[in-house]
């Protein structure tokens, strides 16, 4: 139990789920209802603010630990994706923000296996963009297989990549 | 000078730089988005090339202040910051060094992309005018300022979370600002100064619009102001420097609201000057269109000849609002403007028939409608081009209805062929006075309510 609040606070879990939370709050009080961009925009902010724990402060030392990475990667970014789920469902039905906190939190995940957790909040940054003029699953219905079915592919892909590869990036 | 170039070779600066550069090309490149359409595609004309970059600020101006808080965050990860403290060198000497280093690698990326719009433009010969100035030269003060205020921010609240919320938070901002922009809101949300204060300009819509001086120095202003507070926020080691920091930003923002203006977009007087050749005149910035463009229309014009109170020349009219039937309908002038339908998806093939269509007039009813009206007349405009030039084919305007409208089309021609010529030449003309006035209904005027 000892390990992992220290493991959490070294990651900045607690501070991370206050901006997430904080995030959610702004987009919950401003925002119109009727356009998906909103709650897909609460998605974003609450996963880039979460994944910049998904790397330490030293990724060589963390190498060096006696610890099941894989694992405790694995389940870094089910935890976010949960903590994500759970609060956006202020602004939207839970399929479309489970859905889009799915594929969001691979994106996440393969960019902090790529980019390092400090900027891994560029890739679902980056989508969300891209989806103000693209079709995408992230604003799609609620009820779409389709747009389900990439989701799940980006959370799979995203946390695979990051289960097993790490960042060489120092910057 | 040294430092600066150190910085240049060893810092993020041009990676930032390179990064943004890459995210714009590939936004830009990878979609079929509004910047490719029209005569206001980015790569058709100066100035919508430069309009265009400016848009695309609402998506890379928060990328850049992202770039600028990982830049500034340096010091903090590295666990530098006691360190460089306790050295005589003042703080400002290094601090500058980062950030004129950044500032410069930002710019340059902004000047390329503008560069890649501007060579095609070149290419395709578009109108040279300096309106594209002031607009590039914001645009550039903007990814500097863009680029400090995100250092100056990530340096006074160093944490990893400041990125990912300092890019959110301007994405939520520049995005409200930017759609609060539109200049056909009845009913604006924020007034437009307000607006202004976003470094984005809403997406090009007419290329003889051109953004008004005071709207460019108000930007410049603020920018400004941003961009000295943040060069500030960055170099500060107390936190009496820090509340000084804010005075530029404040001060800006307080000289720039009055100067901005209550309409961003003014008429480019130059680019929309009227230039003739014969009885045909086009704007100078299709000037070069007109070689092509003057011997159909004296075609159409000699056509049109036939009917009584025939049009005496073509002109072109400029973004008339509403955009389709908002044109001035006078008997003497066929009116051309090349933002419709009608000349957007022509090829040069169909410029007869558009400018004979209606006998000269406009469309009364806009060419995006769906309804039954619309129908009727597209059959009935497409008729008359046909009795004029002899050819039954389809407008290339009417997009969603032309299907609908060819059946209808052919009827009325077969009708209007089988009556003898004087009866023909009255009913086109009567069909032109229903198109003049938009009262009453062109097909049953020209098949004498049969259809």
């Amino acid at each position: 139990m000892r390990a992992l609040l220290l493991y959490a606070r070294s990651r900045q879990v607690p501070v991370s789920v206050v901006a997430a939370a904080f995030s959610c709050l702004v987009v919950y009080a401003v925002a119109p209802q009727a356009d998906p961009r909103w709650p897909a925009l609460a998605i974003t902010s609450a996963i880039s603010a979460l994944a910049v724990g998904l790397t330490g402060q030293d990724a060589d030392l963390d190498a060096t630990a006696a610890w099941p990475w894989p694992l405790y990667r694995l389940a870094h970014v089910a935890v976010i994706t949960a903590i994500a789920t759970t609060l956006v469902t202020c602004t939207a039905p839970l399929p479309f923000v489970l859905r889009g906190c799915v594929g969001m939190a691979g994106l996440a995940a393969l960019g902090a296996a790529l980019l390092g957790g400090h900027l891994a909040w560029a890739l679902p940054f980056a989508w969300f963009t891209v989806t103000f003029f693209a079709e995408s699953w992230l604003l799609a219905p609620p009820e779409s297989v389709v747009a389900a079915w990439v989701a799940a592919t980006f959370g799979g892909v995203g946390t695979i990549v990051y289960m097993f590869f790490r960042s060489s990036l120092k910057i | 000078m040294k430092a600066l170039r150190l910085e240049l070779r060893r810092s993020i600066a041009a990676w930032a730089a390179l990064f943004v550069l890459a995210a714009a090309v590939t936004l830009v490149y990878s979609l079929s988005a509004p910047w490719w359409k029209g005569p206001e595609a980015w790569n058709a004309q100066w100035h919508s090339a430069a309009q265009w970059v400016r848009f695309l600020l609402v998506f890379l101006w928060p990328l850049v202040v992202g770039a600028g808080a990982i830049a500034g965050l340096r010091d903090h990860r590295a666990g530098t910051g006691e360190l460089f403290g306790s050295t005589p060198r003042p703080a400002w000497h290094r601090g500058f060094a980062a950030a004129g280093a950044l500032g410069i690698c930002l710019a340059l990326a902004y000047l390329v992309l503008f560069g890649i719009g501007a060579v095609q433009v070149v290419v395709h010969g578009g109108y040279f005018h300096l309106a594209w100035l002031p607009i590039t030269a914001v645009g550039t003060l903007a990814v500097v300022a863009g680029g400090w205020f995100g250092m100056g921010v990530a340096r006074a609240l160093p944490s990893a979370l400041t990125p990912p919320l300092l890019v959110g938070g301007s994405l939520v901002v520049l995005v409200f600002l930017t759609i609060s922009q539109d200049p056909f809101e009845d009913s604006p949300v924020l007034p437009n100064r307000i607006t202004l204060l976003s470094p984005a300009l809403v997406a090009t819509r007419n290329v003889y619009d051109t953004v008004a001086a005071a709207a460019s120095t108000g930007q410049a202003i603020w920018l400004a102001g941003l961009a000295l507070t943040g060069l500030g926020l960055y170099v500060a080691t107390s936190a009496r420097t820090r509340v000084l920091a804010l005075v530029p930003v404040v001060a800006g923002a307080a000289m720039a609201l009055p100067v901005l203006p209550a309409r961003t977009f003014v008429p480019n007087e130059a680019a929309s000057a009227l230039v003739c050749r014969g009885q045909v005149c086009l704007s100078r910035m299709r000037e070069s269109t007109l070689d092509s463009f003057a011997p159909v229309a004296e075609e159409a014009l000699r056509l049109l000849a036939k009917l009584p109170d025939a049009p005496k020349s073509v002109h072109e009219v400029f973004d008339p609002q509403p955009r389709d039937t908002g044109i001035a309908r006078t008997a003497d002038v066929v009116p051309v403007s090349f933002n419709t339908d009608a000349f957007k998806l022509a090829r040069s093939g169909d410029w007869l028939s558009v400018l004979v269509a209606g006998g000269g007039t406009p469309s009364c009813l806009g060419e995006m409608a769906l309804d039954e009206d619309t129908v009727r007349e597209a059959a009935a405009r497409t008729a008359v081009a046909a009795w004029f030039t002899g050819e039954l084919k389809p407008l290339p305007n009417f997009r969603y209805v032309r299907d609908g409208a060819a059946g209808p089309a052919t009827r009325t021609w077969e009708i209007l062929r089988t009556l003898p010529p004087d009866q023909q030449l009255a009913r086109v003309s009567a069909a032109r006075a229903v198109g003049l006035s938009c009262q009453g209904d062109q097909l049953t005027v020209l098949t004498g309510g049969a259809l």
